[in-house]
């Protein structure tokens, strides 16, 4: 393997493999001499129901989070008094006992454990199952990027004058003054099949009838929404907590809650970005609190199951669309 | 109809393996994937190559013993069905198929298309394997290793929750239960990646065996952990503390 195996877990019988050039040779090290290092000692020691019920536990917590985020900026439309008081009392709380700020940084410290926890156990996690199936992340980088670079290569572009409409093709342009105004309709997998597992040179299609929907696509794509939320968070704190530029708006203003939401959202772009990073918070909430369901064994039935889908999607659509729903009244001077 | 068939070479389990284009091949749509398999042979050994070796057994689908990967889905394209038993209606004249191996890190290829499932073998010994085996044979679990290989971070839960939902009543005393279950769940570590529930292995499973089978496992943990707090599942029909929704606010 290229990187640096942490886990001294890896079975012996499993010195061979199936379809992976890369990972036969490089378990002998491992096997030879085992690293003890910290992430080894903890991460590495844990077996993997209980990573999972880590993640469950850390994923809860933001995701309590997000309800209650979510709640507090609904008093955005209870407008600019209402909102900045909220605020303000956000940082007093627990005024005349504590000192001001108290609870607000136990509760930051809290989110960032829970999200460096999290952070460690889907890490540790994505290893094992990529050791169990064969790769190697060197190899799932390449197949990551390449996928990317197809994608990218056959987006669909806007039309420019001389440029027809839709996807553009390797196979030989259609002879000009055909009918070039509507892309051609093509019947591949979403995002064209690039979050179809690579299987070294095997079909990207799947047969008929099996290929995977939209929700199938979002279940696996949870380290990717993750990232997106990662990032997102970044900037949310810089936009509109510490007023970092160039994250934050210009008129940015220390105590204003409301006039600096309403000026970062008035950039469209800022705007729309907000909007898609709730969209992975959707993806990534409904299909985390159900997978945290499983792992703190509450779906013994069918009916269960079934109870904790609805509900898992149920939270995750009233928070994203919540939230979504101030850049949008931002945008369209509802909020201003 | 005449299909064209990708088929997975790999003449041992340390050499690298690839496709080989095997045209033309005779199927009917009502053909299994195995008899596929069969008709490609034939169109190979017409040609003078050698045949494709792949794991064969009652083509009722009940051993358990077959299992190939036709374009990227494990068993074939019929959904719950064991390759024996699968159709060809996915496909039509002149269409492409690729047929490899299962594919998983607990699944080693041992020849071609046959791979080596002694991972689900080694987990069921833990639980006495006589006692495994009634567990599954319960369930309707024909230990195909469709579910692993289905799955993207090579998991088993399904199979593990499954016999560890039915073994608790084979047990004489809760410590033999309890006993069995840990060593069970050690095993399963060992050998299959973590689940991410994403429902791929109730699409290819045979025996059609239910998501909810993937609790077991998670319960089975939280016993072991806090046995005062999580009593121990006493099989099929305990369901488990009621409050589906009490995390959900």
């Amino acid at each position: 393997m290229t990187f640096s195996d942490p886990s001294p877990r890896e079975p012996a019988a499993r010195a061979s493999r199936p379809a992976a050039p890369a990972a036969v040779p490089s378990d002998a090290p491992d096997d030879a001499a085992p690293r003890s290092n910290a992430w080894q000692r903890t991460l590495g020691a844990a077996s993997n129901p209980d990573l999972k019920l880590a993640m469950a536990a850390s994923g809860t917590a933001l995701s309590l989070f997000t309800v209650g985020h979510m709640a507090g900026n609904m008093q955005v439309y209870a407008g600019r008094e209402r909102f900045n008081e909220y605020a303000r009392m956000l940082r007093r709380a627990g005024a005349p006992v504590l000192p001001p700020n108290t609870l607000l940084w136990v509760a930051r410290a809290g989110l960032l454990a829970s999200a460096g926890v999290h952070v460690l156990a889907g890490t540790e996690l994505t290893l094992r199952s990529m050791r169990r199936e064969g790769r190697t992340v060197a190899v799932t980088a390449r197949q990551v990027t390449l996928r990317i670079a197809t994608v990218v290569g056959s987006r669909p572009r806007p039309a420019l004058p001389g440029r027809p409409l839709g996807v553009p093709t390797s196979a030989p342009e259609q002879p000009t003054g055909a009918p070039t105004g509507t892309p051609k309709a093509s019947r591949r997998a979403p995002f064209a099949g690039a979050f179809l597992p690579d299987r070294s040179g095997a079909p990207r299609r799947r047969p008929r009838g099996r290929r995977r929907t939209l929700p199938q696509l979002v279940a696996r794509s949870m380290r990717s929404t993750g990232a997106v939320l990662g990032l997102f968070v970044g900037y949310h704190v810089m936009d509109l907590t510490t007023g970092t530029r160039p994250a934050a708006a210009r008129s940015f203003e220390h105590g204003d809650a409301y006039g600096n939401l309403v000026s970062s959202l008035s950039r469209p772009v800022v705007a729309a970005f907000y909007a898609a990073s709730m969209a992975a918070l959707a993806g990534h909430m409904v299909h985390g609190l159900r997978t945290a369901a499983l792992d703190t064994g509450l779906t013994g039935t069918a009916q269960r199951v079934h109870r904790v889908d609805v509900a898992a999607k149920a939270v995750g659509a009233v928070v994203a669309i919540g939230n979504v729903s101030i850049p949008v009244a931002v945008q369209i001077k509802v909020v201003r | 109809m005449l299909l064209t068939v990708h088929v997975w070479r790999q003449p041992d389990a340390e050499t690298q393996g690839g496709f080989e284009t095997v045209h033309p091949v005779e199927a009917r749509e009502e053909m299994s994937v195995l008899e596929l398999l069969d008709a490609v042979n034939e169109t190979l050994e017409r040609q003078g190559d050698e045949p494709v070796s792949f794991d064969d057994g009652c083509r009722e689908g009940i051993c358990g013993k077959c299992g190939v990967t036709v374009d990227g889905v494990p068993h074939g394209p019929d959904r719950n069905r064991a390759s024996c038993m699968q159709s060809l209606n996915a496909y039509r004249d002149g269409d492409e198929i690729f047929v490899e191996p299962m594919r998983a890190g607990a699944l080693p290829v041992k020849k071609d298309l046959s791979v080596d499932k002694k991972s689900l073998r080694r987990v069921s010994k833990e639980a006495k394997f006589p006692v495994a085996m009634k567990a599954l044979n319960t369930a309707g679990c024909i230990s195909c290793g469709a579910c692993i290989a289905a799955c993207p971070n090579g998991s088993g839960q399904l199979f593990v929750g499954t016999m560890l939902k039915h073994l608790p009543p084979l047990a004489k005393t809760p410590e033999e239960r309890d006993e069995r279950a840990a060593k069970v769940l050690d095993a399963a570590d060992q050998e299959f990646g973590p689940c991410s529930l994403l429902g791929d292995c109730t699409e290819v499973c045979p025996a059609g065996l239910p998501l909810q089978n993937l609790t077991s496992v998670t319960r089975e943990n939280l016993h072991r952990k806090f046995p005062d707090r999580y009593p121990a599942p006493q099989g099929p029909e305990d369901e488990g503390s009621e409050g589906a929704g009490a995390e959900k606010k």
